[in-house]
């Protein structure tokens, strides 16, 4: 069995072989390899890797090639028609290479470094959506990622492009149903999104994995003229989850949204990167990140607006909550500003609280217990930024999600405003 | 959890470990084992490359002290404890006691 | 209104061309150690100190840690590494002995601080002054009443001679020398900076001064203060700094150590207005106990590169720390500073605001930290940080870290980047307000909240100041 530990090009060889590459791709592969052969891992001594340490990580533990399912929702029949492409990254490199080729990777920006070039060199699952100039797709697209295996070890990647005034909203899940308690895994994916001239883009990456599953996100956005982004992150499972979030602001009137939620149980670990960068005039960028912290677990948020010289008459605004739910529960927080332009309105806030007694003592009077008392407080906590998804039935599927690991009594009727 | 052997760490050194993925650091004080989590309360960094002194660490990174048998923080900038583990030596080999 | 905007920077000019500090005297000195550092300089300098074995042995062990230090790879770093040690002069000794008189002291250093007026302002309202020049403290004075109660104020040197005990007790507890290069530097080379000690239930109703003067080319200037504010005093500290515009560089590293014994309060007002050749690499720290209380007020007017971040940590239940600044960025400068709250007790409070200014491409930031330790239940910190830009090629960056490791707390932190709206221009315009003279009112306004906090002395002079910066803009 070959685990991370001693992974080879051979192990590229074989992925490429299992995904179907054309050449182009296994030529990407190979350099990614050699990059990831050539750099070391980071180091705590790194500020994104401060608060988030894999150095004592036996990779030995995970094997690679594994193949478990990744579900596809089906595509309305008129957007299909219309050109829009809905499908697995390996079906879609069988059926439009060329379209593929010109956008899986084509942005090579990283934070993560030698991650980044482990995911492109095995990627190995995923999939890919491409709407069409002018194409508006109604019904949201779901897609499920599932890792139940023990050992297993995943290299996810996912593409969303959409053309000229084109509209979706996708649904990006990764998820371990049925999993049996003490599995392990380790998952590390690679999200890009363009978001072309006025289009508008809705993404949900919800993770609710098993909490023996490391994973590992770097999600990459770039929007052209006008164009609007929803990007919400919502992390619950793993005993590690380390996401760096970033949205680049490329042309003047571009717009968007980067909201995240993460509720931590028994010794879980989150770390959240956001990078809002302002590439040109009169762009928006706003973003809401709330973290519940509960038992030992840890809450990470570092972010940072980036407004370049060009970035004039642009606005900006970061907002980090968190709630702490137990004495050893722990939250950091660096939200950060670099500005170089001068005529910008740029705001930040981070907040750490606890729930007030008060509120308990309330809720209590009102005939609940402590612990569902403590849980209807989380679920109003988080009940905003459910509020900000475009779809009800996103926004049921995140209540659901987050009521599944409060494993609380409470019914979802009870919780949705 | 078993680690090392007595003979392993002469008096008045010490050695890091992993054990369980958790950084851990073991040291021999006159004849005396102590373990104590490789990681200083101050900034999170590893205190494995730091002076002992008799039951004093120094960390090398910014200069705070601790007991490595109470934990205790002895000098500025630290001033939380350290975390440590239970000892036990049965005839050559030394036991730690991870929670 | 853009136009008249840049008309204003440019008529808020820089501080280096209009630093009214600038001047240099001729060198005079009685012993200047070569260029460079070495075991042999600090060995001749505990000497002609006169110091007892454990402080040389100090120093030769933070010579050690210095040199093992690596350079800091955050903040500044390009200039960091324009800093030439081996060019520096580490220690310049101006007469044989410290003054009590101001008459004894060399008629040119006097008439130095006579220009900085200095010995005016101890006339008139200050408790107690020292005045460092180069490595040495030249002058000092302390009201006699004060002296009766056994306020002590010494030049650190004097305190160190005088009273070793306490000096050993708490020298180096506060800022370790490993804690930073430019720490690990002042602890093998100080010289000069102030001791403090108010003795239990003392309070210091009127300012101690310390004004502290480079004069020659390429000076490291390291003095080392030391207050303690004893159970239940109370005592307000206060620094100027200023030194002559040279073509080349500068090294001013303090180390500042305070601690609020329980029930005291202290405050530490700084206004550094150092020329712009100068590198300013400061490490500042206090201890708060039971019930104290620290203020830090710092004032970053001056220098090429500052690096400073006042700290305070939070020792024992009750204690109150509270820091506020201002940094004022021009031409070829960068304030890099910030303050840090350590809370490690329960039911402990802090409240941290900032003020930056960035003028003609100035660069300021933010760096700061909370941390809360787990177990400091029921602690309360805020952190407001502002930042204002007025022209285009102003950068300002805001680096907060909050690291909360207990539940029951309430942590803040707000920060906000903007310019000078044209909107509030063109209503203090319609109120008949020049636009120079608009302009002004705002920055004025901005930064209040400091200078409301400063001594009416020192609030008078340092609106002097930023309006001399603004010189031209007004009427």
């Amino acid at each position: 069995m070959t685990t991370i530990a001693d992974i080879s090009k051979d192990n590229v060889s074989k992925t490429a072989q299992t995904v179907g590459d054309p050449a182009w791709l296994k030529a990407n592969r190979d350099a990614a390899w050699e990059r990831y052969s050539a750099t070391p891992y980071p180091t705590r001594k790194e500020e994104l890797w401060k608060y988030t340490d894999l150095s004592r990580i036996n990779w030995g533990k995970y094997a690679v090639g594994t193949t478990e399912n990744v579900v596809l929702s089906t595509l309305e029949k008129d957007a299909a028609a219309r050109g829009a492409i809905f499908c697995t990254l390996a079906d879609a490199l069988k059926k439009h290479p060329e379209l593929v080729q010109k956008y899986l990777g084509r942005n090579t920006d990283t934070v993560n470094g030698k991650y980044a070039f482990e995911n492109l060199a095995f990627t190995d699952r995923g999939f890919f959506c491409f709407v069409p100039k002018g194409v508006k797709i109604t019904t949201p697209l779901h897609v499920e990622t599932q890792s139940t295996q023990d050992g297993a070890t995943l290299f996810p990647r996912t593409i969303v492009v959409l053309e000229e005034g084109a509209e979706a909203t996708v649904f990006d899940q990764f998820t371990s149903p049925n999993a049996k308690d003490g599995v392990i895994g380790y998952t590390n994916a690679r999200v890009e999104l363009y978001v072309g001239q006025s289009a508008r883009l809705h993404y949900l990456q919800m993770q609710n994995w098993h909490n023996g599953m490391l994973h590992l996100l770097e999600q990459h956005a770039e929007l052209e003229r006008d164009a609007y982004l929803s990007a919400t992150t919502i992390s619950l499972g793993g005993h590690i989850s380390k996401s760096t979030i970033a949205a680049i602001l490329k042309a003047p009137g571009a717009v968007s949204y980067l909201f995240g939620l993460g509720y931590g149980n028994d010794k879980q670990q989150f770390d959240h990167h956001t990078m809002q960068t302002h590439l040109a005039p009169n762009t928006t960028s706003d973003l809401l990140y709330k973290m519940a912290m509960n038992d030992r677990a840890r809450s990470t948020y570092t972010g940072i607006i980036t407004m370049t010289p060009d970035a004039q008459k642009a606005d900006a605004y970061q907002s980090n909550k968190n709630l702490l739910l137990s004495k050893t529960a722990r939250a950091n927080t660096v939200p950060q500003l670099e500005i170089l332009a001068n005529d910008v309105r740029c705001t930040h806030g981070a907040s750490v609280g606890t729930v007030e007694d008060e509120q308990l003592y309330y809720l209590e009077s009102r005939g609940l217990s402590r612990e569902v008392a403590r849980d209807m407080i989380v679920h109003g906590f988080f009940e905003d930024l459910i509020g900000k998804l475009p779809e009800e039935t996103l926004k049921n599927a995140v209540r659901k999600a987050v009521n599944d690991k409060l494993g609380t009594t409470i019914e979802l009727e009870d919780i949705a405003l | 959890m078993q680690v090392a052997r007595v003979t392993d760490i002469p008096a008045g050194q010490m050695r890091p470990f992993t054990v369980d993925e958790e950084p851990i650091v073991v040291c021999n004080v006159d004849g005396a084992f102590y373990a104590f989590q490789d990681m200083c309360s101050h900034q999170e960094l590893p205190l494995d490359g730091g002076e002992l002194c008799g039951k004093v660490i120094t960390c090398p990174w910014h200069g705070a002290k601790f007991d490595v048998e109470t934990g205790a923080a002895l000098a500025m900038p630290a001033v939380a404890p350290i975390v440590t583990y239970p000892v036990k030596v049965e005839a050559d080999q030394i036991f730690v006691e991870i929670p | 209104m853009s136009e008249a905007i840049d008309a204003m920077n440019n008529e808020i000019g820089d501080i280096g061309t209009d630093y009214k500090y600038g001047f240099h005297d001729k060198e005079e000195f009685v012993f200047k150690s070569q260029r460079g550092l070495s075991r042999e300089v600090i060995e001749n300098l505990s000497r002609m100190k006169k110091e007892p074995q454990w402080m040389l042995e100090f120093r030769l062990k933070a010579y050690e840690i210095y040199m093992e230090k690596p350079m800091p790879t955050w903040a500044n770093t390009e200039l960091l590494n324009e800093i030439q040690f081996d060019n520096i002069y580490y220690y310049l000794r101006p007469q044989d002995s410290e003054k009590k008189n101001w008459e004894d002291v060399p008629e040119g250093i006097r008439k130095t601080f006579d220009r900085l007026g200095i010995p005016e302002a101890e006339r008139k309202f200050l408790a107690g002054v020292t005045a460092q020049y180069e490595s040495e403290v030249v002058y000092h004075s302390i009201r006699e009443d004060l002296e009766k109660l056994g306020v002590k104020f010494f030049s650190m040197d004097q305190g160190l001679q005088e009273y070793p005990e306490i000096v050993k007790k708490y020298f180096g507890t506060v800022i370790p020398p490993n804690d930073n290069k430019f720490a690990a530097l002042n602890s093998a080379v100080w010289s000069g900076g102030s001791f403090v000690y108010v003795p239990k239930g003392v309070h210091v109703a009127i300012p101690l001064q310390a004004y502290f003067r480079i004069n020659a080319e390429n000076m490291g200037q390291f003095e080392r203060t030391l207050i303690i504010a004893d159970e239940g005093s109370s005592v307000h500290y206060i620094e100027g700094c200023t030194a002559p515009t040279y073509s080349s560089d500068s090294l001013h590293s303090a180390v500042v150590e305070l601690i609020a014994l329980p029930g005291a309060k202290l405050r530490y007002t700084t206004i550094q207005n150092w020329s712009k050749n100068v590198f300013n690499l400061v490490t500042k720290r206090a201890q708060a106990y039971r019930d104290a209380t620290v203020e830090w007020v710092d004032g970053n007017l001056g220098s090429k590169l500052t690096m400073k971040y006042p700290a305070i940590y939070l020792m024992e239940p009750g204690a109150h720390g509270e820091v506020l600044s201002i940094a004022f960025s021009g031409k070829d400068q960068h304030q890099d500073a910030g303050s840090k709250i350590i809370h490690a007790a329960p039911n402990t409070t802090s409240v941290i605001t900032s003020k930056s200014i960035s003028k003609d491409n100035g660069r300021t930031t933010y760096r700061g930290l909370v941390k809360v330790y787990p177990n400091a239940e029921g602690c309360k910190s805020s952190v407001k940080c502002d930042a204002l830009l007025l022209n285009e090629g102003s950068r300002s960056d805001t680096y907060p870290t909050m690291e909360i490791d207990c539940e029951n707390v309430q942590i803040g932190h707000e920060a906000t980047v903007s310019k000078v709206g044209d909107e509030q221009l063109f209503y203090l315009r319609s109120r008949g307000l020049s636009e120079d003279a608009a302009a002004m009112m705002i920055v004025n306004g901005f930064i209040e909240p400091f200078t409301k906090e400063l001594p009416l002395e020192y609030a008078v002079e340092l609106n002097r100041l930023i309006q001399l910066e603004m010189e031209g803009s007004v009427g």
